[in-house]
């Protein structure tokens, strides 16, 4: 998977309609909205782990692209690059809001996994242990490894989207695999010993 | 080879042979476990599953987002023109030529003698009022510990907060968002100056000042509502006097003047509401009123309907504001962005809005509720609100001329102003009546409200146009029905819903209908109950206007309190915080 959409549209097509999109043609935006909506919703389906949140903030990622649509700046970003750094700004606005504002039962109801619609009983529960791992990790991180791994991005878009060089993107990966290994292995750890106490709570 | 360019080509190996991490692991059995444990994890992620928004998600924010796609680019322009508006009047090149000199002289007044009360009266747009900031300046440069800058940051922000009154009181609200704006930007440097004042005691000395602030009512209300209730007092005598065949034909003629003269005065459209009451207090009974204002709605619509459309709806730009400004969710602009509306719909209320123009507005708005973030939804609620008076108040000659089939709608009207009513309510709290119970919900948000009953639905269907108050308790949660029947189950209505648990109690067979009719009555009082959404205590509408506090003031103060609360969660007033409990997460 690249960054030319979902759609597999040549990214000239792209290029066009982003430029449409940019002089406000509406028809436009809305066609880079249906090629864009499910990537920036995964991305910030596993970065915020709860599908109501994640509908809410990709919306917010397309509004605010359309209000600031003015300010992108072509030259060899794509748009999609663009969407994904709209995403991680807001991501990381939603949960320094939700420290500072929510009341704490608040935060506990919203940490709550809930079950994707879109996925089945036993992929929603992977899906929800990978995002509990990734959520142990530092947001740049997470941001890396969901571009990456989930997203399938190469190692020179991710570190475009990120801000990094190339060079750099691959120290970042580095540690967050190693990170993420880390927790992978303590959530196993833990819910093995759950299932252990359990076990040994039953009788004989 | 440093070890992340090893990983890589270790994971473009990966790639290869498709993600089997299995087979790679064990042809690779030379790997340490941690990079096993790593690639494993690279692994993992890579098949994790992809989740898919649903397709409600997709078709709703593509709803929202080609409204906003729509009005977006009319907000820019209307914004910076509506800007340059709020500060037209005091940036005329001749004020500014006065302005300069006076700002000097203040100046050298508060440098010699501290005295700067000169200008201290004046507002926006008076020759003083560039001084009057300056001189506020000058202060805020002359304090030196925090402790001195919040307390001038906190005589600016109440400064600020009397200014808005003055202007709301003058019919001059164009100003008003920016004077709120100012004031909130000074309690937040009040705030952050008081966070820094090392002594605990005055800086909770500020803290308390702040929240009193916040709360203000002594400061704005009793004037505010002095003036509506002489404004509107008299109107309503003189018109049952003058009019029409009916008694309630003549009584929708009354309230709907009323309801001009205080659109006239205040521009502000709740206190259509404020009347209610106002008229009530030379009235004994309580249900009366609310049997009153139900004709004039059903006539207005069905006048309204007949009317032929001059200007194209669409073509409002404030409206466009305003709908951008919820769908956004920002919650100040919205509201700054309702007061610009509805200050605009009152202006032309005499000559160009028609019936069926207002009514296309009233669709948008109600259409743009329906989709708006919870924030913003009490801006929109305000804006019905207004139109529902201006629409009213502009058709109800039409409605008193009109046949006595649609002044007098129903039969319900007999039986709910029947005597034996009466006595079940407490009549010295008729305002609560018509308003408790829409209060109690009226910030319930259309998505997060149960299903209507199917009652309930005819009801609305069988009254179009409808009033705020059915409409909103449409839009809202319809919860005020069910107040009249299971009143004591609720607990907003256990206190303030007298009235209308009395309806449903004496006269089971109707309930359904006389809800819809004292619903319908109400028109103002879910309106209000709306614009007080979020906001200072509101869980009796009407009872805070008998009280003194003036319904736009509390719309307005809610707003400042919720910019202040920001920092703690979504401040809900009392009665909506029980009904919004059980909301689902959105």
């Amino acid at each position: 998977m690249t960054l030319d959409g979902d759609a597999k549209m040549p990214l000239t097509d792209e290029g066009n309609l982003v430029e449409r999109a940019v002089r406000r043609e509406a028809d436009a935006f809305g066609q880079l909205y249906e090629c864009h909506v499910d990537r920036i919703y995964r991305y910030v389906y596993y970065r915020v782990g709860s599908s109501s949140e994640a509908e809410d903030l990709t919306e917010q990622v397309f509004l605010k692209a359309w209000e600031a649509i003015d300010r992108y700046q072509h030259r060899g970003t794509p748009f999609a690059a663009w969407l994904y750094r709209l995403a991680h700004n807001l991501v990381v606005d939603h949960y320094r809001g939700k420290r500072i504002t929510a009341p704490l039962e608040d935060v506990g109801e919203s940490e709550e996994p809930s079950v994707d619609v879109s996925l089945e009983v036993e992929e929603s529960l992977e899906a929800e242990e990978v995002r509990a791992a990734l959520s142990q990790l530092n947001s740049e991180h997470q941001q890396l490894l969901i571009l990456r791994f989930i997203e399938g991005l190469s190692h020179a878009e991710a570190a475009q989207i990120i801000g990094k060089s190339e060079g750099a993107a691959r120290v970042i990966q580095h540690r967050a695999l190693q990170a993420l290994a880390r927790a992978l292995r303590n959530d196993e750890e833990k819910a093995q010993r759950a299932r252990g106490k359990s076990a040994d709570q039953l009788p004989g | 080879m440093r070890e992340e360019n090893l990983l890589t080509s270790y994971l473009a190996d990966l790639d290869q042979r498709n993600w089997d991490i299995d087979q790679y692991l064990a042809e690779r059995t030379d790997l340490p476990e941690t990079v096993q444990g790593m690639l494993r994890a690279a692994a993992r992620l890579h098949s994790a599953p992809r989740p898919a928004p649903s397709g409600a998600f997709r078709h709703r924010s593509s709803q929202r987002l080609a409204a906003a796609m729509a009005v977006h680019r009319i907000e820019a322009s209307t914004t910076r023109r509506a800007k340059l508006l709020a500060f037209t009047r005091w940036s005329r090149p001749r004020l500014r030529a006065l302005a300069l000199p006076t700002a000097a002289a203040l100046v050298l007044m508060i440098g010699f003698s501290g005295a700067w009360t000169a200008s201290a009266a004046a507002l926006p747009g008076t020759p003083f009022y560039p001084a009057k900031l300056t001189a506020e300046q000058v202060q805020i440069l002359l304090a030196t510990t925090p402790e001195q800058q919040a307390q001038i940051q906190l005589q600016i922000a109440s400064t600020r907060l009397s200014e808005a009154e003055a202007e709301v009181s003058d019919g001059n609200q164009t100003v008003v968002p920016t004077l709120l704006d100012r004031y909130q930007q000074a309690i937040a440097k009040a705030q952050a100056q008081a966070a820094n004042i090392s002594a605990s005691d005055s800086r909770q000395q500020i803290m308390r000042e702040i929240s009193s602030l916040n709360a203000a009512d002594h400061k704005i209300t009793p004037r505010v509502t002095d003036k509506s209730n002489s404004s509107a007092r008299p109107t309503p005598q003189t018109k049952v006097a003058s009019a029409g065949p009916s008694q309630v034909s003549t009584k929708s003629s009354g309230l709907a003047t009323t309801n001009q003269d205080v659109v006239e005065a205040t521009a502000s459209p709740i206190r259509v509401m404020a009347t209610a009451p106002a008229k009530n207090e030379s009235k004994p009974l309580a249900v009366a009123t609310k049997v009153d204002t139900s004709p004039a709605s059903t006539a207005t619509t069905k006048d309204a309907s007949t009317m032929s459309t001059i200007k194209d709806p669409i073509a409002n730009p404030s409206l466009k504001v305003l709908v951008a400004a919820a769908l956004s969710g920002n919650d100040s602009s919205a509201t700054a962005a309702a007061l610009a509306y509805i200050k605009q719909i009152q202006t032309n209320q005499g000559h160009a809005a028609t019936g069926s123009d207002l009514q296309t507005q009233r669709a948008q708005l109600e259409h743009a509720l329906q989709s708006a973030p919870t924030a913003t939804r009490h801006a929109i609620l305000l804006a019905i609100a207004a139109l529902d008076s201006v629409s009213k108040s502009g058709s109800t000659a039409h409605a008193v001329a009109a046949s006595p089939s649609e002044t007098s709608p129903s039969k319900d009207h007999a039986v709910v102003a029947k005597p034996g009513n009466h006595q079940a309510l407490p009549t010295s709290m008729d305002s609560n009546g018509s308003s408790g119970a829409p209060a109690s919900n009226g910030g319930t948000s259309p998505d997060q409200s149960g299903k209507p009953t199917s009652s309930q639905n005819n009801n609305n269907r069988d009254h179009p146009g409808g009033s705020v108050g059915a409409r909103l308790g449409r839009l809202g949660n319809g919860a005020n029905h069910r107040d009249g029947s299971t009143s004591s189950s609720t607990p907003a209505s256990q206190s303030k819903a007298g009235p209308d648990s009395g309806h449903g109690g004496s006269q089971p067979g109707a309930s359904g209908s006389n809800h819809l009719q004292s619903g319908t009555g109400d028109a103002s009082a879910p309106a209000a109950a709306g614009a007080n959404r979020g906001g200072s205590a509101s869980s009796n509408s009407s009872s805070s206007v008998k009280n003194g506090k003036h319904p736009l003031i509390q719309a307005i103060r809610s707003v400042i309190k919720r910019s202040n609360q920001r920092g703690q969660g979504t401040p809900r007033s009392p009665a909506n915080s029980s009904s919004n409990a059980n909301q689902p997460k959105q």
